[in-house]
């Protein structure tokens, strides 16, 4: 196919090399993996047309815009973000990035929270930056591995429990449509248990590129709840690949609030490696105006009696478009596995769009997997019944909607974090038509 | 000023023509019940009043306290104190019992300009009605008719009708399908809410609730038109003879 296809067409990609850190002083594994990223890269490129992973999926919000390299760390971008945000004290971030640089005034020493420019070359026993993203795959996340230089590591030992949550925030935009790199990488240590929430945000309407990468290790026993919410500004684009690897009676909770971005495009892929390992992945999509969301999800049932639980919930107002694909593949020696994956869609609007499918390959024979898709409006019924107690239309519609959205919100077991959502989707919630008196 | 004047009331639902001139007038503090077949066109009224859109006014007028219903949202009709008890009340799957009620309560004080209840007065408020009508507070907890019987919905309705302590409440067949107990908890709910102010309209096709709430006046509908208007004694009669010898004397009055 063509590669060459979007590189002319890309009015920043003539200059993306000059985008590469400067790797004097950098230690040497680092240089490698950036050096094999930037060749994976070149040889990938952009999605090309007809590509089936991104079919649905036009990328011109990145293609069309010359993004240019941020230099300086303006706390004016953290302030824009976390005012839309308005987090809750409780939520407080330990570690704040601003143009994937850390903003050091916002980041206090916590346990266990390191900066990736200060993670450990190469130790032994500890995952390594790339483990789980192979650079050889080419794409975004091998732009994101060539030109990452700062990020957030949390890298937990054996056996402890962090009560409360850790969280990460990734401030992006200001002047310039910047092009920024976000990296974390997560591990959960041997029977220990963490909650653990990154954000993406930027002011309302800035334009930039964020392009963000997530490794997330659970070693045997471990138990994680993680939250990602993107909340990413109206006019940005976002592409986000997340990678999880699972260990034997490892628990995951994974939950994927997607709210920000005009392009806002989510890979989120959980190999669960060895047995008894048991991953949920949910979330939310709330679009409107022209957003378009689109999540991709990959379960890897590579070993016997794992288990996986999917709900996605999208809303879609105004022309928003949104793409769902769930792949679960079952190994020939994945036995007993159960699987289950649920993608349903409020469209509010006759102009929103869904493209939804699931992707199911299945080589072993003793397993137990289901899949379902709804798209549907909002009931007339319902929204009369309220109307008819004296709740004004608006009013109704948001109750509707929130009780769409709420049982995948029910689902999150940090406490702190699901209030905090329950809060912040009302304000956030896509309007639909009026249907006048 | 009467409570509720309709005059002429026509409505159609698609080609059919379901209401075909009904006239009603009630007055503050009186209970009026609606007989009639199934299909003669009971629920349509009580639709139509409530504003529901599946249905197109064709003709006729409805004052609510003298203004012009017709006019209104529904959510207007709800605010200036119209409430519908519905034959088959919606399940809201997601929305808490406690916070519907809420958010309905303090949309009808909004209106009437006053503050919305806190927490804690607004629970004082709902466990009151709960006990009068004595029904349990576990209904605080659930969804909305979510997994309700046939008899919880309808005495839900008729606790969200105390909460919102409407001037007319219209009750959509909430007799039917009801066992004898919860008849006679539903049948004295409505009791314990007439209090000589607010007006009631009884829709049914039985005259078993009646037993429970006597009527001031009760009224036969029949293929969209009151065609007689009596009290209890009408009832007592439709329930021992049916329905065949008023059917036989409209038709022969219409032959004429
Ligand atoms: N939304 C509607 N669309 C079409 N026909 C309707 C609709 N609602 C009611 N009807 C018809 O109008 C007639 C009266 O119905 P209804 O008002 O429900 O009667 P009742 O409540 O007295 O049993 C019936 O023939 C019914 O089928
Ligand atoms: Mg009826």
């Amino acid at each position: 196919m063509s590669k060459e296809l979007h590189t002319a067409d890309c009015p920043f990609h003539a200059d993306l090399e000059a985008f590469l850190p400067d790797q004097l002083g950098e230690p040497g594994w680092l240089s490698q993996l950036r050096t094999r990223a930037w060749n994976a890269w070149q040889a990938s490129g952009y999605p090309v047309k007809g590509d089936e992973e991104w079919l649905f999926t036009p990328i011109s919000a990145i293609t069309e815009t010359t993004f240019t390299r941020p230099t300086t760390v303006d706390a004016e971008v953290f302030h824009a973000g976390t005012k839309r945000l308005a987090l809750p004290a409780a939520l407080k971030p330990s570690v704040v990035f601003v143009n994937g640089f850390a903003l050091e005034s916002e980041t206090s020493a916590a346990q266990f929270v390191q900066r990736l420019k200060d993670y450990n070359l190469n130790p032994t026993g500890l995952p390594r930056l790339g483990d789980l993203v192979s650079e050889s795959s080419g794409g975004f996340a091998a732009l994101n591995t060539a030109f990452v230089e700062d990020g957030a590591g949390i890298v937990l030992p054996e056996g402890v429990t962090v009560a409360e949550p850790i969280v990460i925030l990734y401030a992006n935009g200001g002047t310039g449509a910047p092009f920024v790199n976000l990296r974390s990488l997560l591990s959960v240590g041997r029977n220990s248990s963490a909650t653990i929430i990154e954000i993406y945000t930027g002011g309302a309407n800035e334009k930039y590129f964020s392009n963000a990468v997530t490794e997330v290790h659970l070693n045997e026993g471990a138990q994680l709840t993680h939250v990602r919410i993107n909340l990413e500004s109206n006019q940005a684009a976002h592409i986000g690949n997340t990678v999880i690897q699972m260990k034997r009676d490892s628990v995951l909770s994974s939950h994927n609030i997607v709210l920000g971005g005009k392009l806002s495009r989510h890979d989120v892929t959980a190999r669960l490696v060895d047995s008894g390992a048991s991953c949920t992945i949910n979330g939310i999509y709330l679009g409107h105006g022209d957003q378009l969301l689109d999540n991709h999800t990959a379960i890897d049932h590579a070993a016997p009696h794992c288990e996986s639980h999917e709900l996605y919930k999208g809303i879609l107002g105004d022309t928003a478009r949104g793409v769902f694909n769930g792949k679960i593949f079952v190994r020939l020696d994945a036995q007993k596995t159960d699987a289950k994956q649920t993608n349903q869609v409020l469209l509010l609007s006759p102009d929103a769009r869904i493209n939804t499918k699931p992707q199911l390959e299945i080589l072993a024979d003793d397993v137990k997997c289901t899949h379902g898709a709804t798209v549907g409006q909002l009931s007339r019924e319902a929204l009369f019944y309220l109307r008819s107690r004296g709740i004004g239309v608006n009013e109704a519609r948001a109750i509707l909607v929130q009780a769409f959205a709420g049982d995948v919100l029910a689902r999150i077991p940090a406490p702190a974090v699901r209030a905090y959502l329950e809060d912040l989707l009302p304000s956030v919630l896509p309007h639909s038509p009026q249907d006048g008196k | 000023m009467s409570l509720l004047d309709i005059r002429g009331l026509k409505a159609s639902a698609g080609a059919k023509e379901i209401l075909k001139g009904v006239n009603l007038t009630i007055n503050a503090g009186e209970v009026h019940a609606v007989m009639g077949l199934n299909g003669s066109g009971k629920s349509t009224l009580a639709n139509v009043l409530s504003g529901k859109d599946d249905y197109e006014v064709t003709g006729g007028e409805v004052l609510f306290e003298g203004k012009d219903l017709l006019e209104m949202s529904p959510e207007e009709r709800s605010r200036a104190g119209l409430f519908m008890a519905f034959q088959y009340p919606v399940e809201l799957p997601g929305v808490n019992n406690t916070y519907f009620l809420k958010a309905a309560l303090n949309a009808v004080r909004k209106e009437n300009g006053q503050e919305p209840l806190d927490a804690m007065d607004f629970m004082k408020l709902v466990r009151e009605k709960l006990k009068i009508l004595e029904i349990g507070e576990d209904l605080l907890k659930r969804e909305v008719n979510v997994g309700f019987s046939g008899g919880e919905k309808k005495r839900n309705e008729i606790f969200q009708m105390a909460v919102l302590d409407p001037r007319l409440a219209i009750l959509d067949e909430t007799d039917s399908g009801l066992d004898i107990d919860a008849l006679r908890a539903v049948g004295s709910g409505v009791t314990k809410l007439r209090d000589g102010k607010r007006g009631i309209v009884v829709i049914t096709h039985y005259q078993r609730l009646l037993n429970y709430i006597e009527p001031d006046y009760v009224h036969v509908l029949m293929d969209g038109r009151i065609v007689m208007s009596g009290t209890q004694e009408l009832a007592l009669k439709l329930e021992a003879e049916g329905y065949s010898w008023l059917e036989q004397q409209v038709r022969a009055a219409a032959a004429v």
